[in-house]
């Protein structure tokens, strides 16, 4: 395995990498995935072989920073636009979060719940469009 | 006020009670089942300005499972907005 190497487009580098690991965790589970040509605000498309619709998946990633108590924290971003709007088929969130030169967890939050944590006033808005969520992983 | 949120898609709009307007019905009967959303379907965007107001009483009671007089009675309305803009697109108020 080469080492790390991040180019100035690091989190692009990172935020693929992190689409593609949840691709791979899917299949791996025994569910067809695939990407989408354009992006248009899915990451990854999960079908059931069989079953009628589909899963549309928003991929975010993080690097964490490891804390002195041995847990770590990450900040993932969100879009506004994107949590607030009710789609006609459900959004699923999949946290990928990268911890220690590997993917160590995968955190899935459908965009209902989480959107009820920003109308509640549980997430930070950093900018006019966007919202931090803080994760602690053991 | 109750707050519904309206989305569009391409082919389509979705409806939505808004989080506080959720927690507002279930303080008020907390065996209450609500929908977490209502999908119109539509041909041409300019379909829904035909039914639109119809429609909106209609939404509100399959969301809410209470009737418009119910609605104005205990919360005094309910209002449509755009969840991204705030915009109000209908209300009953």
């Amino acid at each position: 395995m080469p080492e790390e190497r991040m180019p100035d487009r690091s989190s692009l580098y990172i935020g693929r990498s992190g689409e593609l690991a949840v691709l791979s965790e899917f299949l791996s589970r025994g569910y067809n995935a695939a990407t989408p040509e354009i992006d248009v605000g899915e990451d990854v498309f999960v079908i059931e072989d069989g079953a009628e619709g589909y899963w549309p998946v928003q991929v975010k990633t993080a690097t964490a920073k490891e804390c002195d108590d041995g847990t770590c924290r990450a900040q993932f971003k969100f879009r506004r636009d994107q949590l607030v709007r009710t789609p006609n088929v459900e959004l699923t969130y999949v946290l990928a979060l990268r911890r220690k030169k590997r993917w160590a967890s995968f955190l899935v939050i459908p965009r209902r719940y989480l959107n009820e944590l920003y109308e509640l006033g549980q997430l930070d808005q950093t900018t006019r469009i966007g919202f931090n969520m803080g994760v602690c992983v053991r | 006020m109750l707050q519904i949120t309206q989305s569009s898609q391409r082919d389509g709009l979705t409806f939505s009670l808004n989080t506080k307007s959720e927690l507002t019905l279930r303080q008020l009967d907390p065996k209450v089942r609500l929908l977490p959303r209502v999908f119109i379907a539509f041909e041409t965007a300019g379909d829904f300005q035909n039914y639109r107001g119809d429609l909106y009483e209609q939404i509100a009671q399959l969301l809410t499972q209470l009737s418009e007089e119910e609605l104005k009675e205990k919360f005094g309305g309910y209002e449509v907005i755009d969840p991204v803009t705030g915009q109000k697109y209908y209300s009953n108020a």
